[in-house]
């Protein structure tokens, strides 16, 4: 399928009125230049997708101007005031926009100092472009600040200094009324964690080193790469604790959305299939629950849903896996309209490849449905469609090409000609390669050419003949021109030598030559010289002696071809 | 040129993942749903307080305007829980996220200025309000204000008319001067101690009164003792703070803190995760500020009851997710493969619960509280999380009190220095030999002197 060109380089927001290179001295303005870009940088990941190659250029620049100021200057001692950073007393960065600005954000959260050393790494400097960029994106933000953040990434080479962000100045009324506030707090009661556990008699304890070995599991237990798991023993507990009435299903629900959510994100397809089982299984009686639940379970599968968990296949995965295959058996709903859907809101390869090898499961039972939709669905989703159809079923395949004939979108054609190349030839394949020759693009035109030549589809030489008859009068360029002719040439080739010796006939003496007549000359030497012969080559010749050059220039490299393809050199 | 780009393709990729996992539970309509929600709540705060002087309060024109916040602050409310409104130096914010009015109007300030009269910077709605409460709310702002302690005053009104779900907050300022980072020293480490209590027992008495689970607060004291762990014998001192003023709970609350956080760096934790552990230690017993069906929980019930009070933050975070297993598993045994960090907390929690001092002394004194522990390794206690504890806390932990050779008694106030000082621990005389009290302090190093014949039972010994 052809591939759209790539985005153009993103403008940067110079215009930004705000925010600007500042500094006043060689060094300040390297800094700035440096501030800018992570500013930059961190406020990309709110505009593109981030695995857009818009995001990589903010990066190589960021990567740039770090570069050219530790190199040169070594430390970056920043003071951060409400809309400035400043170093030594110079202002190298302003933004006055709240939203916008890098010192507004950092200022808010209470960071008044942050100190780069010129050691700072890049994995650091990610790291620190990491924690700005969650704080831009970041709306449920009560578990960690800026300051926070930055502390728990233990940078080595950036140090933070920072107060309470938001500090009360009511003369510490405030502190005063949550003492009395916690004053009236009755308390643990005495009895809290008792009765002390029940042990047996004391046992001998000493000090026994303990191999890294043995820690190592442990600390693993604390990884990334266990949360997965971590999340589905937490909806094991949550749904027990309500099947046991300790806690109601509506206060467990929103908990149990979250995780699904992360488990969606993360893409982690058997704890959420085993989460989606247990939900599934849950003996709830309260019809009010059972509801709760079952909408839920919905959401497993909605588009949205569907399209963060095919976003996390791999890239090189070949499709969908089989347990996404099972998740969508195990949930109800009309599988098939959210995958469409998915192909309609998701711009992502792997996701949209995904997606379309889960849809060729529906093919056998609901071929009329997808091949109804495609033909009003956005071209690309038509051509992911029609992709779909022809893998599972090439008969279904070109059933739809059928309805798609009266679309001429790029991505619509490219697919159709990928399924009529698979396809074994017949009257309908070259009725349909008929239509493509007459495409209004030229990469599809000569494709199709290409199609019928090497295939030899002789049922789209008469759809040929009359295109290029058609468009002789209007503009036909030599590339086309000859694959036309060697396309009609293998076709069929009595009727081509009948046809192109008629267009090689000597006019008339009246006869005036317009540009059309001389354009398909081009067409009929091409294909002339690929018969044997002795008629294709009079023919070729007689055309040589009143040619004008660029006619004859073509005629004699085809001439060159004929004879090298004669002597079995190929090519 | 190409080993450049796959390393920009390498931090796109994992940045773009960090991202994706921050956003968790969020998706990209949400920010702007809630800066819609709450600028609806905004606007309709401050129109309704317009309608005040026009109308009266039995006038239909307040009709729908209040329908209207009560349906906002639902909806934010399920979003996001409980719903801070600050007004601060011109601005307002929703939960931290700055709701853009239009810089023509007045809607910050009229806002702003009506709170002052109160006394206050904000309003904070730790549940949804129906639409006669806003009603009440509406007129409550728009009364005169107390001469004196303005808000306290509104405060009660708030609560005489049952609206103690909304409580008005104090002015708030962003800080201007900075502070140096504190370097981990013993008087540091001790106000952070001392902070520590105050900050769990506070938390324990917001969770009491129905509020949100709040970490923030307790993030920071607990990076300072993370911190401090580093370089200082946290639990030493913990062990040796006085701290009158704190509760019972709020001295167990630390202590699992410190004592667990320690745990973790031995275990060879992260640091960030360690700030993780101790937020969750905590938050541990969060169950016991519930009162559902009348009465604190009891043993069994708590961690269920605590998982249920950590249900009302919002909002995925594996910080949460983690704290909120430990809340719920850290009473079970080993063998059922509770979380790593439930496995630490029953430790932790359990060494503790037999040490605690109490009216009448502690069920055991620390070194046989370990050696009691050890029984229990395998099916009760993690075999290597035990060993770890046990190589830390050595084998005479601080707080017990031992008797020498010559008839002293002293109380350790160290743990294992070293593993070669595991069984020597640094010591404070507590008796002379001739039965006498300790005058002042005294340091006793068992490394240099005297050798322990047994150990005391601390109620006789030392009190509170």
């Amino acid at each position: 399928m052809a591939q759209p060109p790539p985005p153009p380089a993103p403008v940067e927001s110079v215009d930004d009125p705000e925010e600007r290179l500042s500094g006043t001295t060689p060094r300040g303005q390297a800094a700035s230049g440096l501030l800018v870009s992570l500013a930059r940088a961190a406020r990309s990941f709110l505009l593109y997708d981030p695995s857009n190659e818009a995001i990589r250029h903010f990066l190589e620049k960021l990567r740039s101007s770090a570069d050219s100021y530790f190199n040169v200057y070594g430390d970056l001692d920043l003071e951060v005031r409400p809309f400035e950073l400043a170093t030594a007393g110079e202002v190298i960065y302003l933004d006055r926009d709240r939203e916008r600005s890098l010192a507004f954000r950092l200022f808010r959260d209470g960071v008044r100092r942050v100190l780069l050393r010129p050691e700072v790494n890049w994995p650091e400097l990610l790291k620190f472009l990491e924690i700005m960029s969650i704080r831009y994106t970041g709306v449920r933000q009560t578990e960690d600040d800026l300051v926070v953040l930055l502390w728990r990434a233990g940078f080595r080479h950036i140090e933070v200094e920072a107060v309470e962000g938001l500090e009360a100045d009511d003369g510490g009324e405030s502190d005063a009324m949550i003492r009395a506030q916690a004053a009236t707090f009755a308390g643990v009661p005495e009895t809290f964690d008792l009765p002390a556990p029940t042990l047996g008699p004391p046992a001998p304890v000493a000090y026994v080193p303990l191999a890294p070995e043995l820690l190592a599991p442990l600390v693993e237990e604390d990884g990334t790469y266990a949360v997965p798991g971590l999340c589905e023993r937490l909806v094991e507990e949550l749904t027990n604790a309500s099947l046991r009435g300790e806690i109601p299903f509506a206060e467990v629900l929103p908990s149990l959305r979250e995780l699904r959510d992360f488990l969606l994100g993360e893409g982690t397809i058997h704890p959420l299939l085993r989460t989606a089982r247990l939900l599934r299984d849950l003996p709830l009686e309260d019809p009010a629950d059972q509801e709760g639940r079952d909408q839920l379970i919905m959401t497993f599968a909605d588009p949205g849903s569907l399209a963060r968990l095919l976003r996390s296949v791999p890239r090189d995965a070949r499709g969908a896996s089989q347990e996404v295959v099972e998740l969508l058996d195990l949930l109800p709903g009309d599988h098939l309209r959210t995958l469409v859907k998915v192909l309609e809101i998701e711009k992502g390869e792997s996701a949209r490849r995904a997606a379309r090898t889960l849809i060729e499961n529906y093919v056998a039972t609901r071929a009329e449905w997808l091949q109804a939709y495609l033909t009003t669905a956005d071209a690309s989703v038509a051509a992911e469609l029609l992709r779909a159809i022809s893998h599972a079923s090439l008969e279904h395949g070109l059933q739809a090409a059928e309805r798609l004939v009266e679309r001429h979108e790029m991505e619509v054609e490219f697919e159709m000609l990928h399924l009529l190349g698979r396809a074994p030839v017949t009257p309908q394949i070259g009725r349909l390669l008929g239509r493509l020759v007459a495409s209004p693009h030229d990469e599809i035109r000569l494709r199709a050419m290409e199609a019928v030549r090497n295939r030899a589809v002789v049922s789209a030489f008469r759809p040929l003949v009359e295109y290029l008859k058609r468009v002789a009068q209007i503009r036909l360029d030599e590339p086309e021109a000859a694959m036309a002719g060697e396309a009609m040439a293998r076709a069929d080739a009595m009727a081509a030598l009948a046809q192109f010796r008629e267009w090689a006939r000597p006019p008339g003496l009246f006869t005036v030559v317009l540009p059309g007549h001389v354009r398909l000359h081009f067409v009929a030497v091409a294909g002339l010289t690929t018969m044997p012969g002795e008629e294709p080559e009079r023919l070729v010749t007689a055309l040589k002696t009143r040619a004008e050059a660029p006619l004859q220039a073509f005629i004699i490299q085809a001439m060159i071809r004929r004879r090298r393809n004669m002597r079995g050199g190929g090519g | 040129m190409s080993e450049e780009r796959d390393e920009l393709l390498l931090a796109q990729d994992q940045l773009g993942k960090a991202i994706e996992q921050a956003r968790a539970g969020e998706d990209r309509q949400l920010a702007q749903q809630v800066r819609d929600l709450g600028e609806q709540v905004v606007r309709l705060l401050n129109g309704l307080q317009r309608l005040t002087q026009i109308h009266d309060p039995k006038n239909a024109a307040f009709d729908q305007p209040v329908l209207d916040l009560a349906d906002a602050l639902r909806r934010l409310y399920d979003l996001l829980g409980a719903v801070r409104v600050v007004c601060v130096e011109g601005q307002v914010y929703v939960n931290d996220i700055r709701i853009r009015l239009d810089e023509r109007t007045s809607t910050a300030s009229e806002l702003a200025d009506e709170l002052a009269r109160h006394g206050a910077g904000g309003l904070t709605f730790h549940e949804p309000v129906n639409g006669p409460g806003i009603r009440a709310l509406t007129f409550l702002l728009a009364a005169a204000a107390a001469p004196a302690d303005a808000r306290r005053e509104l405060s009660e009104k708030l609560q005489a008319a049952g609206l103690a779900m909304v409580t008005p907050t104090g002015f708030f300022r962003l800080r201007l001067s900075g502070e140096k980072a504190s370097e981990p020293t013993e008087t540091g480490l001790h106000r952070a101690l001392e902070r520590a209590g105050a900050v769990a027992h506070d938390a324990m008495a917001q969770l009491a009164a129905g509020r949100m689970p709040n970490p923030a607060p307790l993030r920071r004291v607990v990076a300072e003792l993370v911190d401090a762990s580093a370089e200082l014998d946290v639990v030493a001192d913990e062990a040796q703070l006085p701290d009158p003023e704190a509760t019972v709970y709020a001295r167990h609350t630390r202590r699992v803190c410190v004592l667990a956080v320690v745990l973790g760096r031995d275990l060879g934790l992260p640091h960030a995760n360690l700030a993780d552990l101790g937020v969750a230690a905590m938050f541990h017993d969060a169950g016991y500020a519930s009162r559902a069906g009348g009465a604190p929980p009891d043993l069994e019930q708590h961690p269920v009851r605590s998982l249920r009070v950590l249900l009302r933050q919002r909002g995925f975070h594996t910080a949460k997710l983690r704290r909120q297993l430990a809340a719920v598993q850290h009473h079970r045994g080993a063998e059922e493969r509770p979380s790593l960090y439930a496995r630490i907390l029953r430790i932790c929690d359990d060494f503790d619960t037999l040490t605690r001092m109490r009216a009448t002394g502690p069920i055991l004194p620390p070194g046989e509280a370990l050696r009691v522990m050890a029984s229990g390794v395998g099916p009760v206690y993690d075999p290597v999380l035990f060993q770890l504890f046990v190589n830390r806390m050595g084998k005479w932990p601080p707080g017990a009190v031992l008797r020498l050779a010559d008839g002293r008694v002293v109380v350790s106030v160290s743990g294992a220095r070293d593993p070669s000082l595991w069984a020597i621990p640094l010591t404070h005389l507590v008796r002379a030999a001739d039965g006498r009290p300790a005058a002042e302090t005294t340091a006793v190093d068992l490394a240099l002197e005297g050798e322990v014949v047994a150990e005391l039972h601390p109620a006789e010994f030392l009190t509170g």
